[in-house]
């Protein structure tokens, strides 16, 4: 009768070696962060000095990923200090970063997120900075096959458009804004495929076929140059956006962080973006947007 | 397909015989029209879901599959993916296999509640299970704060994407494996129990090998769903190269600045997909035959 219990002592021990081995795993990944805030504890009073960082850890949008990911490595040969980098929809990873109180630097696809952040006070406002800028432009296929020549084609029957989601992605709020300047809402309305959930999504669905014609960034050409070509918007309300970034309020080695997104705005790194197809400086014949 | 239309054929030892017995079920090979009809209907569920997925190859050939790129990636995350899938799925047949036996043979108070309890997570939108994850074990959750307090952190960590695996796929393995024992006459254990037998070597040596094909199919639909997890995974454990990056979202994160390595990727999840499903027809076709 003991012997049939055998198997079953196996299996809870399994089950707390499983258990055990996991939570020793997560160890290392620790190192040279801070250890966690007490729950509760004042977050405002972070202490600016820490020990000198091991490593760093950034929440991004995932627009920021094509240079990050070079950038980051480059860091890390440049100081020694490695760059643990997560990706994602900028507002989920402004969510994690919140919920956790935990992460070095927030760098979301676009500044409305940054505001939403600052607004949250999850990000030291001192501390921002803008990385690259994003001009907003009419995208299309390379080599133009629908001659699409201005937004006035876009209420075209033969097309198929595609758009950001207003008030969830800036590239939505400023197609809406353009359109309606150009009072070509409810003529283009018709001719929209589908609604775009990330500005990513807008390009990648210009680049699958899903759309003849999207209005997105100037980068999408740049980084896609085989791919996409761009048309200017000659439009009051196609704002200049940017890409920026901050310290996160609960990091508790701000100033490395700090040293991170200088080191992001710094010469080396702007080779790095301006290859990668961003706009390193802000162009002058449209409006800048905050 | 045969001609022959043998219902209730798995997960039951006596199922096809019964079927074939009776004479219920089976189609007769004259009834071309049925026949066809179903082969139709397949063909037309085939367009829709399978067909797809061969959008892939048109968008990028299976070489690509091998480009420098992919495979830079593959290296970084295939490892980090199988290992935690696997490990997540050893962790549900441990827990897993007890949890169905006692839903699909003991008879208590609540065992309603359970049965939803345990299903529940399959209705549910994997990012939603992400963020409860979050809420819980993360460093400032119900449990998760009590971890950090002890200086162990959960989220963000490779424990993390095992915890986020597990609690996606093992309800698929506890409902599989539940409907195989059940399948299992009760009568061979009350005769297993009436010539001595106690209750946990009855468990062993009567249920759980008759039910066998239909536990063994539930393992492997937990390994797929595990190794193909997204939601859960990008919300619970992040997406950090290197620790808690997994192919899938090596796939999200690509998609945002290198499509073609993105859809390339897409096409090693699918090939190793159907690689998996043609092992577990083998191995249950293996098991019915004994």
């Amino acid at each position: 009768m003991r012997r049939e219990w055998v198997p079953g002592v196996w299996a809870a021990a399994a089950v707390a070696v499983t258990l055990m081995w996991g939570c020793h795993r997560q160890q290392p990944a620790d190192t040279g962060a801070e250890a966690a805030p007490p729950k509760g504890a004042s977050t405002a009073a972070a202490p600016a000095k820490a020990p000198e960082a091991k490593s760093i850890t950034v929440f991004a949008g995932a627009a920021a990923m094509a240079a990050l990911k070079e950038l980051g490595p480059m860091y890390e040969t440049k100081t020694g200090i490695k760059v643990d980098i997560t990706s994602g929809g900028s507002g989920s990873v402004m969510t994690q970063f919140v919920q956790e109180q935990f992460g070095d630097v927030y760098m979301p696809g676009s500044d409305d997120f940054m505001d939403k952040a600052e607004a949250k006070d999850a990000v030291l406002k001192d501390t921002r900075a803008i990385l690259v800028y994003l001009v907003p432009a009419i995208c299309i296929s390379k080599g133009n096959p629908k001659g699409i020549k201005s937004l006035d084609d876009l209420a075209r029957a033969d097309l198929r458009v595609v758009l950001g989601e207003e008030k969830a992605v800036c590239l939505g709020d400023i197609a809406a804004a353009v359109l309606k300047e150009k009072g070509l809402a409810e003529k283009v309305q018709p001719r929209v495929a589908s609604y775009a959930s990330s500005c990513e999504d807008v390009l990648n669905k210009l680049l699958l076929g899903e759309a003849d014609v999207v209005i997105g960034w100037d980068s999408f050409a740049k980084q896609n140059p085989d791919k996409v070509e761009t048309i200017p918007i000659q439009a009051e309300s196609a704002r200049v956006r940017h890409i920026p970034a901050a310290v996160i309020k609960w990091s508790t080695q701000r100033d490395a962080a700090k040293a991170f997104i200088d080191f992001l705005t710094s010469p080396d790194a702007m080779k790095v973006w301006e290859a990668r197809g961003y706009t390193t400086k802000a162009p002058e014949s449209v409006s800048k947007g905050t | 397909m045969g001609d022959a239309y043998v219902p209730n054929g798995s997960g039951s030892p006596g199922g096809a015989q019964a079927a074939e017995a009776s004479g219920t079920g089976r189609l007769r090979s004259g009834a071309r029209s049925t026949r066809w009809g179903l082969v139709a209907v397949t063909g037309v569920f085939l367009a829709l879901t399978a067909a797809p997925l061969l959008g892939l190859f048109a968008y990028a050939p299976c070489s690509m599959v091998f480009c420098p790129a992919t495979v830079v990636i593959l290296r970084k995350t295939l490892a980090l993916t199988v290992s935690s899938s696997l490990t997540a799925t050893l962790a549900a047949v441990i827990v897993g296999l007890p949890t169905a036996l006692c839903l699909a043979r003991l008879s208590f108070r609540g065992r309603t509640v359970a049965n939803a309890l345990v299903e529940l997570p399959i209705s549910l939108p994997p990012l939603v299970l992400g963020v409860a994850l979050l809420l819980v074990w993360g460093r400032r959750g119900v449990i998760g704060s009590w971890l950090s307090s002890h200086g162990y952190h959960l989220s963000f960590t490779f424990a993390a994407v095992i915890i986020a695996q597990f609690v996606v796929a093992a309800p698929f393995f506890v409902r599989i494996a539940k409907a195989a024992i059940e399948q299992v006459p009760v009568s061979l254990e009350e005769a297993s129990r009436t010539l001595g037998r106690g209750p946990i070597g009855t468990y062993l040596r009567v249920p759980l090998p008759l039910a066998q094909r239909g536990i063994l199919a539930g393992v492997i639909t937990c390994w797929a769903r595990a190794m193909s997890e997204f939601g859960a995974t990008i919300m619970f454990a992040g997406n950090f190269p290197g620790r808690t990056q997994t192919v899938p979202l090596a796939i999200f994160s690509t998609m945002q600045y290198d499509t073609v390595t993105s859809v390339s990727l897409s096409i090693f999840m699918l090939a190793f997909s159907a690689c998996t499903f043609v092992l577990a027809q083998t191995l249950l076709g293996r098991s019915a035959a004994r």
